[in-house]
């Protein structure tokens, strides 16, 4: 048995989260302390504990029931043995991750009026020292004790009745906490902001629509950047050599009625490098411009150090909702390489830039045009991963899946939905049905291991319906993958095996996380309504 | 729940206040990008039912119209449809524009004598389902005429392989104890599938469990063309749009 004061030493060191030790995330993989598992965004985990040889011994360890009111596609955070999740809308639970028993929890009302598209929902939280801290569908981002879920201050983001909303977990960089606002399908102007983690102060703040006089402000025809939308949905990433956060912008507005809105429409679908102290513009590359169809760059921008054709480089990875695998350097932005994962007729293909060459008439239209890739992408903001032991860059994707796109007039009233047109697919775009008729026909999901530097693909898992599941990988050699279906896998991350395999029944929309309590690796995943833990 | 719900309770017990006639011109428009997939583009209905009869089977005001558009109607393949609150009362402008034509179709046929070749010589009971009576491992055809056009119900009793919604598709298994196993599916995922067999058994198939197995999209359906005259084939799609 453990002295009394090794048992308090790692609630002591709960409370202190501090910059470096998130920088420095992989020292001490028993924690998971971003809502990517460390600030390159791998969601590669060093345990090891569970392995190929023995995932096949995995069991149920404990299972928390959330009262979750709509999709629960919270990833939580766990440190030094408490577990710290959301429940939608906005809640907060502590937990102990050895037993699922609840310490405290924090209930967060917002304002009954706030109804951002598409769902009430919460990704997750930041940690830094003893602060977690939580954006609300009501567009507050609040700092809360992480000892007693004491409220410590609430800012006041933006005003939720335009159609402004905070549903991903902060990012915290040194003594800042950086968010986006969700709301591309309003006709917001979307941000990237900073405030100080102690005073909840605005330090800076990022508009991702160019006002007048900035460069990218004559990608938008006449007005309509006022309303453009491009907005943030996934938590960023940071390089902390080179001091920039990177973070993927959504959509323009209106999604389907591009008439209105000529131009390029910077930097709607793009990815931002942003000095991380000052929020000022490093480099963009936008992936679909002149967006047609709501392919928003909504992805976690996947950081990895590589050899590039025979010198060490510094990568980012990125499979985009419009079925483009794409990596850049990092620290200029310049495109390195770019191929289709998956099934698309909108481009011939990208050219020296990796800029698409988009094939005419393939936008929306009254009538409807049937695209590839549908509305909800080749892939989404189902977080990707990459395993520097394996090398490959693992990705949940949608394969053989359109929607018939429509286009009417946009007409934009504050607060309403600003859309522009309706995409049509046999394949529901976030929820599980219960029943599933379709056949995998009309679209199918897949895990897909990629090689990054061809582009090409290296195995495929396939499922009979979509995924929404965020993956994980080990150092061990473990992919971990969830399925719309409600099924929990354990795949060989080198061929895509499956080892392991449990029902879990419920609609995998979040990604797992692996930890280690006693010294003993769990991984957990939302289901559901309901948190999973598995152990040996 | 959506804005949109709230739009609707403050709306509750209103009608439509977009009337004119560039409302319904708009309402006709929107009513082909949105609905005119599942609904066709006369209205008439296909995989959805029939808009054009003035009877809507989860409520007829306006403000429910409203609710089924902007909600979605829950247990069905409706889905919510997000539009702005005016263009969704265009559309019920328009949805009660249909209703009011002149259905040049009804009254054709003789419902009683129709029922007469459904139950007896037709043979439509070892299959369908009415009601109480008949099979149910064919599509039930209770509430056939709310669902489906009188055309849509010719067509399907002449050239029944035509139209086979999800719903009706079949799966063909042969499991490795021997067994072939045949059954309306009811539910697929990666690892298993789930039907009712001819003995309306509902029956669970692990997918690891079979040798073979199809999903068959054709309608297992034999063609009335030639085995019912031009006024049997009438009188039974009197009865048939008789039944909601």
């Amino acid at each position: 048995m453990r002295s009394p004061i090794l048992l308090l030493l790692p609630i002591a060191l709960a409370a202190q989260v501090s910059f470096e030790r998130i920088r420095d995330a992989h020292r001490e993989p028993w924690n998971w302390l971003t809502y990517s598992g460390g600030y390159y965004s791998q969601r590669y985990s060093e345990l090891t504990g569970i392995a190929p040889a023995n995932a096949a011994r995995l069991d149920l360890k404990w299972v928390f029931q959330a009262s979750a009111r709509d999709k629960f596609e919270t990833t939580p955070l766990v440190v030094d043995g408490v577990m710290y999740l959301t429940q939608p809308p906005n809640d907060i639970v502590a937990l102990d991750a050895r037993t699922g028993r609840v310490f405290w929890t924090f209930e967060y009302n917002p304002n009954p009026r706030a109804d951002p598209c598409c769902g009430k929902i919460n990704r997750g939280l930041g940690i830094l020292g003893g602060t977690l801290f939580m954006g609300t569908i009501d567009a507050h981002l609040l700092a809360i004790d992480a000892r007693t879920g004491k409220l410590l201050w609430d800012t006041p983001v933006f005003d939720f009745s335009q159609g402004y909303a905070l549903t991903h977990a902060p990012l915290a960089i040194k003594d800042k906490v950086i968010v986006g606002t969700a709301g591309g399908e309003f006709g917001i102007q979307g941000f990237i902001a900073a405030y100080d983690a102690k005073t909840g102060k605005e330090v800076w703040k990022f508009h991702t629509i160019p006002g007048p006089g900035e460069p990218g402000h004559e990608t938008w025809s006449g007005d309509s950047w006022k309303r453009g939308g491009a907005s943030i949905w996934v938590t960023g990433s940071y390089d902390p050599a080179l001091n920039l956060t990177y973070w993927g912008i959504g959509n323009p507005g209106p999604d389907w009625n591009p008439d209105v809105r000529q131009g390029d429409n910077l930097y709607s679908d793009c990815v931002v490098a942003l000095d991380a102290d000052t929020g000022k513009l490093k480099w963009h590359f936008q992936f679909t411009p002149h967006d047609e169809w709501d392919w928003d760059a909504v992805q976690v921008p996947v950081l990895a150090d590589m050899d590039w054709q025979g010198k060490p480089r510094k990568l980012m990875l990125w499979g985009n909702r419009n079925a483009f695998f794409y990596v850049l350097d990092r620290a200029t932005g310049e495109f390195l390489l770019g191929k289709p994962f998956a099934k698309q007729n909108w481009a011939s293909g990208l050219d020296a830039k990796g800029r698409p060459v988009k094939i005419p008439g393939m936008g929306p239209s009254l009538e409807g045009k049937l695209v590839y890739p549908g509305v909800q992408g080749a892939t989404n903001w189902y977080s990707p991963a990459f395993s520097p032991r394996t090398g490959l860059f693992y990705l949940p994707v949608w394969e053989d899946y359109a929607s018939v796109y429509h286009k009417f007039d946009a007409d934009y009233q504050a607060g309403k939905r600003y859309l522009g047109g309706t995409p049509r697919s046999v394949v529901s775009p976030t929820r599980r049905e219960q029943i599933k008729l379709w056949s995998s026909e009309a679209g199918h999901g897949a895990v897909r291991a990629i090689d990054p530097k061809t582009g090409a693909p290296r195995w495929e898992f396939r499922m009979d319906d979509v995924t929404d599941s965020g993956l994980v990988a080990t150092a061990s050699g473990l992919l971990f993958s969830g399925s719309r279906e409600g099924h929990f896998y354990a795949l060989d991350a080198r061929d895509g095996k499956v080892l392991w395999r449990k029902y879990l029944g419920g609609q995998v929309i979040a990604g797992p996380v692996t930890f280690a309590v006693d010294g003993k690796q769990l991984v957990s995943v939302a289901a559901g309504n309901s948190i999973f833990t598995f152990g040996l | 729940m959506r804005a949109a719900f709230f739009l609707a309770a403050l709306c509750a017990a209103q009608e439509s206040p977009f009337n004119t006639a560039a409302d319904l011109d708009n309402g006709a428009r929107l009513y082909r990008a949105n609905c005119g997939v599942c609904h066709g583009l006369d209205g008439k209905g296909s995989r959805g039912p029939d808009l054009t009869t003035g009877k809507f089977r989860h409520g007829g005001r306006d403000e429910d119209l409203f609710r089924s558009i902007n909600d979605g109607i829950k247990g069905t393949e409706m889905p919510p449809i997000w539009l702005e609150g005016r263009q969704t009362w265009q559309i019920i402008a328009y949805l009660r524009s249909l209703a009011a034509r002149p259905r040049a179709e009804s009254g054709a046929g003789d419902p009683v004598q129709g029922r007469a070749i459904f139950e007896g010589k037709g043979g439509c009971l070892a299959c369908h389902r009415v009601g109480d009576a008949g099979s149910r491992t064919g599509p039930d055809l209770s509430d056939a005429g709310a669902r489906f056009s009188r055309a849509d119900l010719e067509r399907d009793i002449l050239r029944p392989g035509e139209r086979v919604a999800p719903r009706n598709w079949y799966i063909r298994a042969e499991h490795r104890d021997g067994r072939t196993i045949r059954g309306r599916r009811l539910n697929e995922d990666t690892y298993s599938v789930q039907l009712i067999d001819a003995d309306e058994r509902l029956i669970g198939l692990v997918k690891a469990d079979l040798k073979s197995y199809r999903i068959v999209k054709e309608s297992p359906m034999p063609s009335y063309q030639g085995k019912l005259t031009a006024a049997e084939t009438a009188n039974l799609v009197a009865w048939l749009a008789s039944l909601r």
